[in-house]
């Protein structure tokens, strides 16, 4: 939400140099297989590819860590946000926003009390999508955080855990968690759908 | 004078607007009249700073505001399509630009009730913006621009969303402001009517550029050019050769007509005819136009029919119904023949 909101503003409202690029850059996870998204992320970022010896120059590891697990399907997901909260935005017109600045209001002040409000609802709509996305992402996982180590423990990612789960142990393995995990992802959408009726 | 536009230019893709030069005084109401995408809307944004000029200068009270943002310029712009702040009802809708200049709480309610008053819509304060009638929205929408006391009122077709009855009762409301509010009003639309009934003065705009301003009884009785005499109604404007006559001259339209008109112009022309000034019936020395009727259409106050004369229509306003096929004669007087340069284009 806080980083694909202002993105999605910025694309519905600007135009900018390399506006196609980065259109089709925030495309990429629709585009391709996943698994390819993660080989990407380990050459830009693994200790010896890319961004990677600077990185860990500075203290900062992406592979197999919980932050560069969430920034990997951060980005894979995002699309889902970006694209909704960008179509609400375009729906607006512009003139609302002309009409709110000649009044007096600046460029912050008419994003949060005149287009939020009428925007809120496909902001929480691309969250949960983006959320449920990211619960579902397997491919890149595999590749860029396949376990994470964290506070001393290493850390499966739901998906990761149940394919292990379903290659270790079997059908009979992988049913339990899958089960669970379907449970919390259907009932996080029911609720979510029940609480946007009655606001 | 408070709005001075100074050689203003514009590119907005293919579109450009084109050294536009206005002043506006205090208390004016200005016209901004022009067809569809002659570039009026865009001259409008471009005062209430939604598009930056490549080159000129925008002046509002001799300050330079041509880069400032719109926020900025002090003017209010209200649009087509009202604008309403939704889920805002009536109150925050209008209170809006004096909560965002950080105004207290008792100001704002002060200054909200005296402009809800002045313009009748106490009633609507409790009311959501989408439950209102178009009349209602358009005053809301006044009172949210007008209660922030910006120096120049921008409205963009107020009228063009409203039914016709509410029409009269805005255009009343509209012609009160710039003495009422002690402001001048900059107000764009493509139609006549609404124009001379509103304007103290008129800019007529063509592809991106003005090409004349003047009062309301000059652009409308003696349009210096072909576009504008095309929008203030002139509906038949033919080509011929002009040669200088006594009494005015004669021109000979391309079909070999003849029409004398009073005007002392000569060359290559357009002679204009306003269909109201067409006569059915009548004898007169010069001017008696035989033709066929090829088309009928109701009017207000009669009929407007299309006469095939030799080639060349000519349009009617008539009080009995003809029929299609009729063969007719008509009279155009002298003095309603009026004269346009083809260089005046």
């Amino acid at each position: 939400m806080l980083v694909g909101t202002p993105f999605a503003y910025l694309l519905a409202r600007s135009d900018f140099k390399f506006k196609e690029f980065i259109d089709a850059i925030i495309d990429i996870p629709i585009m391709i297989p996943h698994v390819i998204v993660g080989i990407m992320v380990v050459l830009a970022f693994s200790s010896t590819y890319g961004l990677g010896p600077f990185l860990q120059g500075i203290g900062i590891n992406l592979i197999d860590t919980l932050i560069g697990a969430i920034i990997t399907v951060t980005y894979l997901s995002a699309t889902y946000s970006i694209r909704v909260v960008e179509s609400s935005i375009k729906m607006i017109d512009p003139d609302v926003e002309l009409t709110a600045r000649t009044l007096g209001s600046t460029p912050t002040f008419t994003f949060i009390h005149v287009i939020v409000p009428r925007i809120w609802k496909s902001i929480a709509n691309g969250a949960i999508l983006t959320w449920a996305r990211a619960v579902a992402e397997v491919g890149a996982l595999l590749v860029v955080a396949y376990y994470v180590y964290f506070n001393g423990n290493d850390v499966y990612p739901a998906s990761i855990y149940i394919y292990e789960g379903y290659i270790a142990l079997g059908l009979a393995g992988a049913v339990k968690y899958s089960a669970a995990l379907l449970v919390i992802v259907l009932a996080t959408f029911i609720i979510y759908r029940l609480v946007l009726r009655h606001v | 004078m408070v709005l001075q536009l100074l050689n203003v230019n514009l590119t907005l893709g293919t579109f450009r607007l084109n050294s536009v030069t206005l002043n506006v005084d205090q208390q004016e109401y200005l016209i901004i009249i022009g067809r569809t995408a002659s570039g009026k809307t865009t001259l409008l944004k471009t005062i209430a700073g939604a598009y930056r000029p490549s080159s000129g200068k925008i002046l509002i009270d001799g300050s330079d505001i041509t880069t400032a943002p719109p926020e900025k310029r002090n003017v209010a712009y209200v649009s087509q399509i009202f604008s309403s702040f939704d889920p805002m009802n009536v109150k925050d809708n209008i209170e809006f630009g004096l909560r965002s200049r950080g105004m207290p709480k008792p100001e704002r309610k002060q200054l909200v009730n005296e402009i809800v008053r002045d313009l009748g819509i106490e009633h609507l304060l409790d009311r959501m913006p989408a439950t209102l009638s178009g009349g209602e929205q358009q005053r809301v929408s006044l009172a949210r621009a007008l209660v922030t006391s910006p120096k120049i009122l921008l409205l963009d077709e107020p009228l063009s969303m409203i039914d016709p009855e509410t029409k009269r009762s805005i255009i009343r409301l509209l012609k009160a402001i710039p003495e009422k509010y002690n402001i001048p009003v900059v107000h764009v639309t493509h139609e006549w009517d609404e124009a001379y009934t509103l304007a103290s003065l008129i800019a007529v705009i063509h592809q991106g550029r003005i090409i004349e301003v003047g009062d309301p009884e000059q652009i409308f009785n003696e349009p210096g050019n072909y576009h504008t005499a095309k929008l203030v109604g002139f509906y038949d404007m033919h080509k011929g050769i002009a040669t200088l006559t006594d009494s005015g001259s004669t021109i000979k339209l391309e079909n070999g007509l003849e029409l004398k008109s009073r005007m002392k112009i000569g060359g290559s022309v357009y002679a204009c005819v306003r269909p109201e000034r067409v006569k059915l019936n009548t004898s007169n020395e010069f001017n008696n136009l035989e033709g066929r009727v090829v088309d009928v259409f109701r009017e207000k106050f009669g009929f407007r029919i299309i006469i095939n004369i030799n080639t060349i229509e000519f349009t009617a306003l008539v009080g009995s119904k003809p029929t299609r096929g009729d063969v007719i004669t008509v009279t155009v007087p002298e003095d309603s023949v009026y004269v346009i340069p083809t260089t005046e284009i």
